[in-house]
């Protein structure tokens, strides 16, 4: 069995402009990987593209830039951090309609783009990060749960359909993030968040989680990977 | 050398499948390992080899809590407290609920979760005067869905998925992270059991088993050692309660 690990050591990372895809930047290109940063302004990366990955066709066009730059895409990385909270029915419906389609349409976008060339080559991890608000049932954050739980089903159903071609789909429930809990997630809103070791898990932590699945991830396929410290088990 | 320099770990049901391959894989990490199995035989000491003489075998059965205690702390009168845990020990006996004997039934509580209550419980009080500890617990996918003619197997890997969680509430405040793997089919002797029981050739069950698995394939033991490996490293602070499921995708629920 060949290593995961391929010779092709490009990544493209969508949201690389937010503190989790500024990690995985950092942590990809630490294990020598060249990294398409993209993100609606200027993020990390080798190259950095600015484009709204809501936007398939905008999105689509970036991506093969990148391939035409870098060559073939070994790693898609989603990592989307649009976020709102409202109670429940006080969200109008472009509001929802933004927050949803940061999160579905930009991974959906992403696998879309950049995919169908590694079911090509035969090879290819793809780590889609959703949130812990979409496992852990949080007041006023049930938009936010919605919107990110969509991810959840995805990974699973996009990673059947493309495993047997080599590319293993795989998703991150990121948080809770310390600045989430500030914004009002969680103790501070009125709920219980247990935080077993006091801390919050840092991007650094969930970059980790993402090395480990490009490196070593093979045998991986549909999960979800919680690492939030403890605060959801 | 490794990310586990010296570090003292022990591995429990090491004379074979993922047991030998965590303690091969968490030695070539750097780790000072410890290889236990139920009887101190040639296929221990093929662990011991494997790990390039580097371990040291530490046999008795851990169903038997006193003979854990007196194992753990001769372990650590000669090496100091032991730092990671990986808690694999295993026993399966597959037959039909109705069909089994209540004393071969039980006989896998004793060991898969009774067992593990018992090396545990032995190895906290030196974590805690190191102020740090990682305890990987290996569950299974039958522990998460079940699976016909293995009714006690398949309960005691479950019951190993809700003692992580809360015996990760409970420990990470002191530093002392605990997680799960719950593989999923995987090349290991245990796979002649299932073949014994489905009345197959193994290599007709490996075929079988390959069919309901999208990766296309059973997995490696080595696969599973590097999830502990990850688990008893690196990220561990970030695990906490958790169990991760290599299982090549054949199931996508955590229970």
């Amino acid at each position: 069995m060949v290593a995961r690990s391929p010779e092709i050591k490009v990544a493209v990372v969508v949201g690389a402009a937010g503190a989790v895809g500024a990690a995985v930047v950092e942590r990809l290109r630490a294990d020598g990987f060249t990294v398409a940063g993209l993100d609606v302004e200027a993020a990390a990366g080798d190259r950095q593209f600015v484009v709204d990955a809501t936007d398939r066709g905008a999105l689509t066009a970036v991506v093969e830039e990148v391939r035409r730059e870098l060559g073939l895409v070994s790693v898609l990385v989603v990592a989307p951090r649009e976020r709102d909270v409202a109670p429940i029915g006080e969200m109008v419906r472009s509001r929802w309609q933004t927050l949803l389609h940061a999160h579905l349409g930009a991974t959906t976008n992403a696998c879309a783009a950049v995919v169908p060339a590694m079911v090509g080559a035969g090879a290819g991890t793809v780590v889609i990060m959703s949130s812990w608000l979409a496992l852990a049932g949080i007041p006023g954050e049930a938009y936010q749960a919605a919107a990110t739980g969509t991810l959840l089903s995805f990974t699973k159903g996009f990673a059947m359909e493309v495993a047997p071609a080599g590319v293993r789909v795989n998703c991150v429930a990121v948080g809770p993030t310390a600045s989430e809990l500030e914004q009002g997630a969680g103790p501070a809103g009125g709920s219980r968040v247990d935080l077993p070791l006091g801390r919050c898990a840092t991007p650094e932590e969930v970059a980790d989680t993402v090395a480990f699945l490009v490196k070593d991830g093979d045998f991986y396929v549909g999960q979800v990977f919680e690492p939030s410290a403890g605060a959801v088990v | 050398m490794g990310t586990l320099d010296g570090v003292i770990t022990l591995v429990t049901g090491a004379a074979q499948g993922i047991g030998k391959a965590a303690a091969v894989r968490l030695a070539a990490d750097g780790a000072r390992v410890v290889v236990n199995a139920r009887v101190d035989d040639e296929r221990l000491a093929a662990s011991v080899a494997g790990t390039g003489h580097n371990a040291m075998p530490a046999p008795c059965d851990i169903s038997d809590w006193e003979a854990s205690q007196a194992m753990v702390e001769k372990v650590q009168d000669e090496l100091g407290p032991i730092e990671v845990l990986v808690a694999n020990a295993a026993r399966m006996t597959m037959k039909p609920f109705l069909e089994q004997a209540p004393e071969e039934w039980w006989q896998q509580v004793d060991v898969n979760l009774t067992g593990h209550l018992g090396v545990i419980s032995a190895v906290l009080p030196g974590m805690r005067k190191l102020g740090r500890g990682r305890i990987v617990i290996v569950s299974s996918y039958w522990g998460v869905i079940g699976w016909e003619n293995a009714t006690g197997y398949g309960c005691t890997k479950s019951g190993l998925i809700a003692l992580t969680r809360s015996l990760g509430r409970e420990l990470a405040p002191e530093g002392i992270y605990v997680s799960a793997v719950a593989p999923g089919v995987i090349d290991t002797p245990q796979l002649e059991v299932d073949a014994r029981d489905a009345g197959l050739p193994l290599k007709a069950m490996h075929a079988i088993y390959a069919k309901g698995i999208p990766a296309g394939r059973i997995g490696r033991a080595d696969e599973v050692a590097t999830t502990i490996s990850f688990l008893a490293t690196q990220a561990a602070a970030a695990y906490v309660g958790q169990t991760l499921h290599p299982n090549g995708g054949e199931i996508r629920c955590s229970m």
